[in-house]
């Protein structure tokens, strides 16, 4: 994990706190997402620490029907 | 080839102020402008506006309906939060190519309270991949500074100390009101580490510019009270790889670069700067992406009061983003009204003692779309 912001004021209707991450791929590449598994505190939040990805259904559906799917991070150790 | 000067700018007070529009307020300074350069609409070739959030405004043509329909091009410009200072860039590059020659640029902007949404489109993403809102992003982009340097979170704090202390100078600020570093730590966390007075105002305003060509500058006999425009420069964001963190730092490197080269100046040449102060967190980053310290020592900056009033170089003298406030399309033209107050040493009690040369940057945040950013560097003439 390259770095992150403790959420505590987001849009209208959006759960509050999260932590907001970005995620360093092996390959270069970055990525924000959702860090769960761990308390969205400075506390117990580090640089670097190994994350995961994880996939699951959300609770948004598009025009057909079709549910949403999104990834989020967590802690390598809380998988 | 000739110089281009700015011989007329000013701006609106900065606030709230709930009967009046986007039109309204730029009408107010656009003729501030005029009066302060002493010329007449009916002298215009041609203007410049800047509007985001008034929706079907096209600004230059509402302004000309006010002062005076005199027939001339009306160009509008849209560049995220670099709105304004590219329509500056706009109308310097005209009159660098001899098509104007008197050209005014105005900016102005109604602003929403809170958290700004963005528009977006397919599955709503907020909460669930991160957050995309402003505090957050910047919030992140400063982390990563602590990520890499330890910056903490108490030197992010200071600048916002910093600058509320600046407003209180400055008598069209927003706010105006001392905030101690325990008041700035303890204020309602937004998006940590950017608490609610580490954000920028989002205010009504507007700010308005003439620009001159060289020969009629001369011709009107103004080259006494002239700004010369000595470095203009834009740039949007490279391609990088890890864009999860938007390109805010390489598109002001890139845009500051330019305008060095252009002026064949450096940043021990700058007395004072007037910078992109979103968040916080984004001040400091810019001390290094600016050149005024090297890479990792901005907290060392801001701990040494190099950047406040009476330091080696005083940053956001007007209050900046964070107190002067924020109406998105007038930042761009205010941050240089703010340079061209001090070196014509008529700043008041925020006067920068003998300051010649100023530099004024402003970033343009588009979502995933990328980051731009603008960078003029202003003497005396």
């Amino acid at each position: 994990m390259r770095s992150y912001s403790i959420v505590h004021r987001s849009y209208p209707g959006i759960a509050v706190p999260f932590t907001s991450a970005i995620v360093s791929l092996a390959d270069g590449l970055t990525l924000k997402g959702r860090l769960d598994g761990v308390e969205p505190s400075v506390e117990a939040i580090h640089f670097d620490m190994p994350v995961r990805i994880v996939f699951s259904p959300t609770e948004h559906h598009d025009a057909q029907g079709n549910r949403y799917m999104a990834y989020h991070f967590q802690p390598v150790s809380a998988v | 080839m000739s110089d281009v000067y700015i011989i007329g700018i000013d701006m609106s007070r900065f606030g709230r102020f709930p009967d009046a529009t986007a039109v309204s307020l730029a009408v107010e300074a656009s003729w501030l402008a005029l009066d302060d350069a002493g010329v007449s609409p009916r002298d215009l070739d041609a203007i410049y506006g800047g509007n985001l959030l008034t929706p079907g405004c096209y600004l230059g043509l509402e302004v000309l309906r006010q002062i005076g329909q005199t027939g001339i091009p009306t160009h509008h410009v849209k560049n995220a939060c670099a709105t304004g200072s590219t329509a500056i860039r706009d109308a310097w590059t005209a009159i660098k190519a001899g098509v104007y020659d008197l050209v005014l640029c105005v900016g102005s902007e109604k602003m929403e309270k809170g958290v700004i949404q963005l528009p977006s489109t397919g599955m709503p993403t907020e909460g669930i991949l991160g957050s995309g809102s402003m505090p957050c992003v910047f919030a992140e982009l400063g982390m990563d500074h602590s990520r890499r340097y330890g910056t903490t979170f108490e030197q992010f704090a200071k600048v916002a100390v910093k600058n509320h202390h600046h407003a209180t100078f400055n008598p069209k600020a927003m706010y105006r009101m001392e905030t101690p570093l325990d008041e700035v730590m303890a204020a309602d966390m937004v998006s940590y580490p950017n608490t609610k007075l580490m954000c920028s105002a989002n205010v009504d305003g507007a700010a308005a510019a003439v620009l001159a060509s060289e020969a009629r500058v001369r011709q009107l006999g103004l080259m006494d009270r002239a700004i010369r425009i000595r470095g203009s420069a834009l740039a949007s964001a490279p391609y990088a790889i890890d864009s999860a963190l938007p390109g805010v730092n390489s598109a002001t490197r890139l845009a500051a670069e330019q305008a060095y080269k252009m002026s064949g100046l450096g940043p021990d040449d700058i007395d004072l700067v007037e910078l992109h102060d979103c968040f916080a967190t984004a001040e400091l980053l810019h001390y290094e992406n600016l050149g005024l310290c090297a890479g990792g020592e901005a907290g060392r900056l801001i701990d040494a009061g190099d950047t406040a009033m009476g330091g080696r170089i005083p940053v956001n003298m007007s209050g900046g983003l964070l107190s002067k406030g924020h109406p998105t399309s007038a930042t761009g033209i205010a941050n240089l009204a703010e340079i061209a107050l001090h070196l014509r040493g008529i700043a008041g009690e925020r006067q920068v003692e003998g300051a010649h040369i100023g530099l004024a940057h402003v970033v343009g945040l588009v979502g995933e779309a990328g980051a731009v950013s603008t960078v003029h560097i202003l003497e005396k003439a």
